[in-house]
């Protein structure tokens, strides 16, 4: 149509009577609000002998109110709301949220020997764990052996090798691990604590032994050295993690563009008891700081934050979980910008959610269920990017089959017979879910700005701790006191009469692993070895000396290549770079 | 709540292994102890042994494991062996986090009474080791007792 000003005059005309009718919306809804008051007051007094009751608040302790209305978001900018896709990214990453990509199946799997935990990934994958376009993601944990930086015949290992994850120490575990998988069609989460680096060597020289080359791999590393803030392991030095943290970025930056470089936990900072806005607020100033020093070491912001992705609790209180979300991803964006990135997809907090453990009991355990889809129906209707949904023998072992599977079929359940997957941001505009996600929002900030005020996410581990700490205190004390109620611990503690399966490592697997790594130590070329060894610690000297640590990557994997084995590559990381207590 | 002043209050070692991430509930009962006026000394440890010299040249009163990741029986193993050849075989033990079932009579052969599994109220583990200390002291006063009237007797 032609713009001729007649035109012109009748769409202010529009515009104006849309103002007009939006005044008057608000008019009425605030009669409508004082009618509700008046009512609500009269139940109160009815009900509760004469006195209001007590003004609710959220887990985390923000105030909330009984019921919500227009006027309690009409001060909130819609910029800030927009649209899915749309910068900053409140209502989703994209535009169509699982119409065209259902959340990616992640559920955590690790146990045994690598053929063990292998069976499980077979099991899981037959029994339809899917990833992005019919790939299928592998969310592989280690174990406390690899965790600690030792080998399996360490005496420190004895009763932990295979516990709580795999025990994959080497090159040849990975062969185990992945025989006959096309590296290129998968996806590989490798969940280590402070084993980074020996880890993503192995899995390097692995794929280099199959011929397929370093940019072709997808999949991510936790690079979470910060982590040792708030969980209590041993641990690197925080300002050498972060260090550290930087050069697996530069090196990813430069060979492998498709991989994730760096996973904000804030699960952890969940499980050790922070609250929703400890979990966004310390999780983002932790990634400012992180990607801070890459943007100083010289990389570009558009390409650094792009990799970078979060895993994020889903907790008890439906709905500030759900907000806490849609306030992470803003707030995210928003500090993107602020450090250089102008791509959308660098803007991008892109969550895998992992339900809560912590909220998740011994007693009564298949009640854990009900809790588990109730915290993956939150991540759902939050619109995440992946899921592990905790499975419901979670307070007693690492889970069984049939355990794992039900964890599965909750992610199932939801994506295809609920038809929540139709519509994006399905509680967009919604009153209390908007006030609560702008509140979340402004006191995730200020929790940022007190972490910068203070110096900074890494030269406050003593401080996030203290947060956390107080936090999880007054949690548990409400629990004993009954304030918090925990169905089957503190309330309706009936004897349950069903008991469950228990899962346990086959107990052989330790002394097979130890025979295997002892004979990897004398079968392998020990010239070569030493020859790959000396370039590590070469390496690392310089490293530790403060200069940029290019030669790290590529000499542990030649060292990898040379058959060099976890707990001897992290033996020379802790000389080197010290390794100290946890806080 | 007004404490009173004890002169010889608990004391308390708690201990966690460093290769094990979970430590929420081990230092909620570290706060929960020290709150009820006992003396709490908190480590993470890499070999059982740490923990038995740290027992001995602390001299507590009560030592504290918690373990949330499996694994833990061949450990306990070691420090109660460890312990015994230190002449400490009567320190009270007590066991805390993920603990199945089937590791209760394990447990129980090497003398461990509290056993505090998932969804523990901490109260139970605070009257536990006041009890399980008391009694210690009281034995102790006993033998002090019996031995001085032996000593009369000669």
């Amino acid at each position: 149509m032609a713009e001729t000003p007649s035109n012109i005059s009748e769409d202010n005309k529009n515009q104006e009577s849309k103002v007009g009718s939006w005044d008057r919306r608000l008019r009425s809804e605030k009669g409508f609000q004082e009618t509700w008051a008046t009512e609500f007051s009269r139940l109160s007094r009815r009900f509760h002998n004469g006195e209001a009751p007590p003004a609710p608040v959220t887990h985390s302790g923000m105030p909330i109110k009984p019921c919500y209305f227009l006027t309690d978001i009409d001060d909130i900018s819609p910029d800030d709301i927009n649209a899915p896709g749309s910068v900053p990214f409140t209502r989703g990453l994209y535009a169509s949220q699982y119409q065209l990509f259902p959340w990616a199946n992640q559920p955590v799997i690790g146990y045994g020997l690598p053929e063990h935990t292998r069976e499980r990934m077979d099991s899981l994958r037959a029994q339809g764990m899917t990833g992005y376009m019919g790939r299928t993601f592998y969310n592989l944990v280690y174990d406390l052996v690899s965790h600690q930086g030792i080998d399996p015949d360490h005496p420190a290992a004895a009763g932990r090798v295979g516990k709580d994850g795999m025990a994959v120490y080497c090159r040849q575990d990975m062969e185990i691990l992945f025989r006959g998988l096309d590296l290129t069609a998968i996806n590989v989460v490798h969940i280590t604590d402070y084993e980074v680096l020996p880890v993503l060597a192995h899995y390097l020289a692995y794929a280099q032994t199959k011929g397929v080359p370093w940019d072709a791999l997808r999949g991510n590393t936790m690079n979470w050295y910060y982590i040792s803030a708030y969980c209590g392991m041993s641990c690197f030095p925080p300002e050498m993690g972060k260090r550290l943290a930087v050069e697996l970025i530069r090196f990813c930056g430069r060979h492998m563009p498709q991989w994730n470089t760096l996973n904000l936990f804030g699960y952890g900072i969940e499980e050790a008891g922070g609250n929703a806005v400890h979990e966004i607020g310390l999780v983002v100033a932790a990634g400012i700081e992180y990607a801070k020093s890459c943007i100083d070491a010289g990389m570009n912001p558009n390409d650094v934050l792009g990799r970078f992705g979060f895993q994020i609790a889903q907790a008890n209180d439906f709905f500030e979980e759900i907000a806490k979300v849609r306030a992470l991803r803003q707030i995210w964006a928003k500090q993107c910008r602020k450090l250089g990135a102008t791509k959308a997809s660098a803007m991008h907090a892109r969550i895998h959610t992992h339900t809560s453990g912590a909220v998740l009991t011994g007693q009564q355990p298949l009640v854990n269920l009900i809790r588990t889809t109730l915290h993956a129906l939150g991540a759902a209707l939050a619109g995440v990017q992946a899921m592990e949904v905790s499975s419901f023998d979670e307070a007693l072992a690492i889970p069984t089959e049939m355990a794992h599977t039900l964890s599965l079929r909750v992610q199932q359940v939801i994506q295809e017979e609920t038809n929540i997957t139709a519509v994006t941001d399905p509680l967009g505009g919604s009153y209390y879910v908007e006030r609560l996600t702008a509140d979340l929002v402004q006191a995730g900030e200020n929790l940022i700005d007190e972490l910068e005020k203070r110096g900074g996410y890494t030269r406050n581990h003593a401080y996030v701790r203290s947060l956390i700490e107080e936090r999880s205190a007054r949690w548990r004390n409400d629990v004993e006191s009954g304030r918090r109620v925990m169905v089957g611990v503190n309330k309706y503690d009936t004897p349950d009469p069903l008991t469950v399966e228990v899962f346990e490592v086959p107990p052989q697997d330790e002394a097979i692993s130890v025979k295997r790594i002892r004979e990897l130590r004398q079968l392998r070329d020990p010239s070569k070895w030493q020859k790959a060894m000396r370039r590590v610690e070469h390496a690392l000297g310089e490293f530790a000396d403060g200069r940029q640590g290019l030669d790290l990557i590529p000499a542990m994997v030649e060292a990898s290549l040379a058959d060099a084995t976890t707990g001897e590559l992290m033996e020379a990381m802790k000389k080197h770079l010290g390794w100290i207590s946890p806080y | 709540m007004a404490k009173t002043h004890d002169p010889h209050p608990p004391r308390i070692l708690l201990c966690k292994s460093s290769m094990d991430m979970h430590d929420r509930g081990a230092r909620y009962i570290a706060i929960r102890l020290r709150d009820s006026g006992m003396e709490v000394i908190f480590i993470n440890f890499l070999d059982p042994n740490e923990i038995v010299s740290v027992a001995s040249q602390e001299d507590v009163d009560l030592i504290g494991f918690s373990s949330s990741v499996q694994g833990h029986l061949p450990i306990l193993q070691k420090l109660h062996a460890e312990l015994v050849n230190q002449g400490m075989g009567d320190m009270p033990l007590m066991v805390g986090g993920i603990i199945p079932q089937r590791d209760y009579p394990a447990l129980q052969e090497m003398g461990i009474e509290g056993i505090f599994g998932p969804g523990t109220n901490a109260s139970d583990v605070v009257s536990f080791v006041r009890q399980r200390v008391r009694a210690i002291q009281a034995s102790k006063i006993d033998e002090g007792h019996s031995k001085a009237s032996v000593g009369g007797d000669v």
